[in-house]
């Protein structure tokens, strides 16, 4: 375990490195100049020049790159030149906003999906666990903007029943805020993590020592939440962690749908201006956090099940 | 990251003449299969006779009074620049299709390929090779397609490209995974004993068995990139106007939702059938061809 | 007499570990020798078995000659034409002469393709036109006693005794001088298994094909090879006549392994020979005759010192590595029994302890 440990160690830092490398290079790659696209069409040469020279673009492409690593190891993203602040600060003022939103939406989606598992994990092929199956195919296919647009509509602009933009002010108005965007993201989640939750279920209560507790006559929704469950949910956190690529796309489009701010709305907003070092600087950081998740799945995986170590 | 790993790796290798015929009557008897089949001839056929059944031009503006409800006239209103919805709806179609096609067939090509040099080469290519395709699916989803399109500047091809990029990896590690497994198996080793070369045996021997799982895999990401596609449209990042897409008609159904709820729906509608009606299909296509492939990707 | 096939000292290696993981592990010496100095020859038209329990090494050495494993010294030549060291395109040439079954009759045909495509591949990847291939592969296959019209099914349409005859078939496709065949009797029924070495032994007669035949069975030994050679981890420890061996076999480990064989004929009730304790590791290969941890007359000598190579006085084909061969008396051990009463199962008899 110790050896997969630092093997899939390895792995992450040098996934991390090669992706900034790669980043860097699609940038140099591309025809143009960042400068002059950020300073438009009535920029004169001189303002060019002063622009290169502060965003590190008349250096070479490997003493960028080495820079720019250099300064990742102390948490510095690199210089807005429009706001005249680190990325970094940018980045990670937004990045709560995000996080929150993710959180909120799964943690909702969970507290239905589990149970709708276990029950149809129990009444496998009843007309609840066929229904919901082809929901859970349904809500994870419709993407998560449309539910977002539709969501709005409804509830905000047909029915005014919650508020329709804005993050909110304070705790209670912040978490009304929260109930459509979070809707939004997580109606998909609570069928896919049904789903989940249903296979490995069905898995676990096969095994010897359910049949033991069922032989005892320990009732079934006993056996379930007591026994099975904190076994059937493992492989459930596994591959939540796989999904954050998903949640953080998705967030993307709320954000926007919402005006709730976030790293989503922030990285349109950049693509929009045409701003590199914000762009760069959160498709870093989001790249960060997808590394580190899949890894700790992974990890929690291995620590699971053996024949998980041998893979890599 | 582990779970791709497994995937198609039972290589089925099945072939009879009556394929076809036998795979439609499995389809029959699958009900959401059905309904996914009938989604997409929808799709599909409006997509391709669409100029038949429009009422005008979609790209022409202020062929009617803007923002205007359903009439006779405007089956689905007009949008703010005056334009007929309804045709507007029915063309935009078009986009989300064309870039499926050409961005999963160009993944496919160059998954197969990869796949293949990084399952049948030296190791150390391999590695190479997985780390390159790993690297990019730790890239975010979107925030990364956002990304490239504010270096290449929002089109169709931008997107083409990003969505080719990043579905690219995971067919490449499915192939490579198979290609793996069978290239120790008798029935190669049997070829190279008779000295047949390295392309002969990954073009006759190798693809035939790598290619079936592939296209489920690959019909069931159509749906996914049909959802980016518009998604992107909805930003702004897409096909660029006056062109008629799902997710820019979306958009602009958004801007205006306190005026109409019309251009919503008209956007929004096309994108959930899309969607649903390959997402049946591809489920259904897997479950009849390649029960194996694990339903959690 | 010249031989066709001749292997001298061949040695193959396998890495039993990554070299990261011999480092982190302490492993000095993460390789096995699978295949540790063999020598052998094969004649124009001669059968020469090779047997030897699971995991000996017979399959290596047959992949090896064949090209599909490198070998890391030693010699194999065909024909005087050293085959070692030759790039594959320098190899193909003599991969016409020399073809190889694989030991799984349906796994080893390539499941897309019909049964007439598989049958005129080799003259495909070797470039050799044949104006009506329908017809060239009809020829092969009433060659083999299968009916024209298999040449359009696919193998997972095939039963292992008809995929065993497109096997030999194909083998046969290219007018070879040698066929290697790793275990062509697997996994087959009894009755098929004697069509499939009557099938090979009479086309044999017909064309004069020698045949390195790897087999467990040594029935099949008995009725197909003019001389067999017999492993022990990796190595030969006696070879010679089929006929010399059966009749007085030298090396302990033959006359085990011998008086293993289950005998077709039930009432014959063999003294069998336990062989004791498990095969040691390729890993850990045992010091001096690597048989003596399993030998019953072992003696000091045997753990110190590897037996250097004997012949038989009578015939000095028959060779042997032992310190104490086997003599007249100990190989009476190995006559029938008396017939022994019906009641007593034949197969369960457990030796004469
Ligand atoms: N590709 C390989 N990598 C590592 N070790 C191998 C490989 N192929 C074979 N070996 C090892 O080499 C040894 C000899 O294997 P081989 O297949 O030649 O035995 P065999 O005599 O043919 O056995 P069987 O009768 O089971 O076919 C075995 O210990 C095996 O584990
Ligand atoms: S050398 Fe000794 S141990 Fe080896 S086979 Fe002969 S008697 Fe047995
Ligand atoms: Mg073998």
């Amino acid at each position: 375990m110790l050896f997969y440990l630092c093997k899939r160690l390895v792995l992450a830092v040098t996934i991390i490195v090669t992706a900034v490398t790669l980043l860097f290079l699609m940038i140099h790659a591309v025809p143009g100049d960042p400068a002059a696209i950020l300073l438009g069409p009535r920029a004169t040469p001189e303002m060019k020049a002063h622009l290169h020279q502060q965003m590190g673009l008349d250096r070479p492409l490997v003493v960028q790159i080495v820079t720019f690593f250099r300064g990742l190891l102390r948490g510095d993203l690199g210089y807005d030149v429009f706001s005249q602040r680190p990325v970094a600060d940018i980045v990670f003022a937004q990045l709560p906003y995000t996080i929150e939103l993710i959180l909120v939406s799964i943690f909702w989606a969970a507290a239905i999906a589990v149970p709708l598992g276990c029950y149809s994990a129990m009444r496998r092929n009843s007309l609840l666990d066929e229904s919901v199956g082809v929901v859970a195919v349904a809500t994870i296919a419709i993407p998560s903007f449309v539910m977002a647009v539709y969501a709005l509509l409804i509830f905000a602009v047909a029915l005014r029943w919650l508020p329709a933009i804005g993050p909110g002010e304070g705790f209670v108005d912040g978490l009304v805020h929260l109930v459509l965007p979070s809707f939004a993201m997580g109606i998909g989640w609570v069928g896919y993590i049904s789903r989940l939750v249903r296979a490995s279920m069905l898995e676990t209560l096969g095994e010897n020592h359910i049949r033991m507790a069922r032989s005892f006559g320990i009732s079934e929704w006993r056996i379930v939440y007591r026994y099975a469950l904190p076994l059937a949910i493992l492989p459930t956190i596994t591959v939540l962690g796989v999904g954050v690529a998903w949640l953080l796309s998705a967030a993307v489009f709320v954000e926007v749908v919402f005006a709730r701010p976030g790293i989503g709305a922030l990285i349109v907003q950049a693509v929009n201006a045409r701003n590199y070092p914000i762009v760069m600087g959160v498709v870093v950081v989001t790249t960060f956090l997808i590394v580190i998740s899949t890894t700790v799945s992974d990890l929690v995986n291995a620590s699971l099940d053996p024949r998980a170590r041998e893979k890599l | 990251m582990t779970s791709i790993d497994t995937i198609g790796t039972e290589a089925t290798a099945r072939h009879n003449p009556g394929a076809l015929g036998a795979f439609l009557r499995q389809l029959l008897k699958n009900r959401l299969g059905m309904l996914g089949a009938v989604l997409v001839l929808v799709v599909v056929a409006s997509a391709i006779f669409g100029p038949l059944f429009i009422t005008h031009d979609p790209i022409r503006i202020m062929v009617g009074p803007r923002l205007a409800g359903p009439s006779a006239d405007f089956l689905l209103g007009t949008d703010q620049l005056g334009r007929d919805t309804f045709s507007r709806t029915i063309m935009g179609g078009r986009i989300p299709l064309l870039v499926a096609f050409a961005s999963l067939g160009s993944a496919l090509v160059v998954g197969l390929v990869l796949g293949l040099i990084a399952g049948f080469g030296p190791g150390w290519l391999d590695s190479l090779l997985l780390l390159f395709f790993d690297t990019i699916r730790s890239f975010p989803g979107i925030i990364f397609a956002l990304a490239i399109i504010a270096l290449l500047g929002p089109s169709m091809s931008s997107v083409i490209l990003v969505i080719a990029i990043t579905s690219m990896p995971i067919y490449a590690r499915v192939v490579r995974t198979q290609t793996q497994a069978l290239r120790n198996s008798d029935y190669i080793d049997a070829e190279r004993s008779m000295g047949a070369s390295t392309m002969r045996i990954l073009a006759v021997h190798m693809l035939p068995n790598v290619v079936g799982p592939l296209l489920i895999l690959v019909s069931m990401d159509v749906p996914a990139v049909i959802a980016v596609e518009a998604g992107l449209g909805f930003l702004g990042m897409g096909v660029r106007p006056p062109t008629p897409d799902w997710g820019a008609i979306l958009n602009d159904g958004y801007s205006y939702i306190n005026q109409t709820p019309w251009l919503v729906i008209a956007g929004g509608i096309p994108i959930v059938v899309a969607t649903l009606g390959f997402t049946f299909l591809g489920e259904a296509l897997r479950d009849i061809f390649d029960p194996k492939l694990r339903k959690d990707l | 007499m010249s031989a066709l096939l001749s292997v001298q000292d061949l040695r193959v290696r396998f890495r039993t570990m990554g070299s990261l993981k011999a480092l982190t592990t302490g492993t000095a010496d993460p390789f096995i020798d699978a295949v540790c100095g063999v020598s052998f020859e094969i004649r124009k038209g001669e059968t020469l078995a090779l047997v030897g329990e699971s995991g000996s090494g017979k399959s290596t050495i047959a992949r090896t000659i064949i090209g599909l494993q490198p070998a890391v010294s030693g010699s194999i030549r065909f024909d005087g034409e050293e085959l070692i060291g030759l790039k594959a395109a320098e190899r193909k040439s003599y991969l016409r002469r020399m073809t190889m079954m694989f030991q799984d009759p349906v796994g080893s045909l390539s499941p897309r393709l019909t049964v007439q495509s598989l049958l005129t591949e080799p003259s495909r990847i070797h470039g050799v036109s044949t104006r009506d291939r329908g017809a060239e592969a009809e020829r092969l296959l009433r060659m083999v006693g299968l009916p024209g019209d298999f040449g359009r099914r696919y193998p997972h349409q095939l039963s292992g005794g008809q995929a065993r005859r497109v096997g030999v078939a194909r083998a046969l496709a290219l007018n070879p001088d040698l066929i290697i065949a790793d275990e062509p009797t697997a996994g087959l029924d009894v009755s098929v298994q004697g069509e499939v070495l009557n099938l090979l032994a009479r086309l044999q007669d017909e064309l004069g094909i020698a045949i390195l035949i790897i087999t467990h069975n040594l029935n099949v030994v008995r009725h197909m090879a003019d001389r067999m050679a017999i492993m022990y981890l990796g190595r030969i420890v006696e070879i010679g006549s089929t006929e010399g061996i059966f009749d007085y076999p030298r090396h302990p480990y033959t006359q085990a392994l011998l008086s293993a064989n289950p005998v077709p004929d039930p009432d014959a009730v063999l003294n069998r020979i336990e062989i004791k304790g498990e095969v040691p590791s390729m890993l850990r290969r045992p010091s001096g005759c690597e048989f003596h941890t399993r030998c019953r007359y072992a003696q000091e000598i045997c753990s110190r010192i590897f037996p250097e190579p004997a012949a038989n006085p009578d015939d000095v084909e028959h060779r042997f590595k032992c310190h104490f061969p086997l003599t007249c008396e100990t190989k009476v051990a190995l006559e029938p029994r008396p017939r022994i009463p019906d009641s007593i199962n034949a197969v369960s008899g457990d030796g004469p302890e």
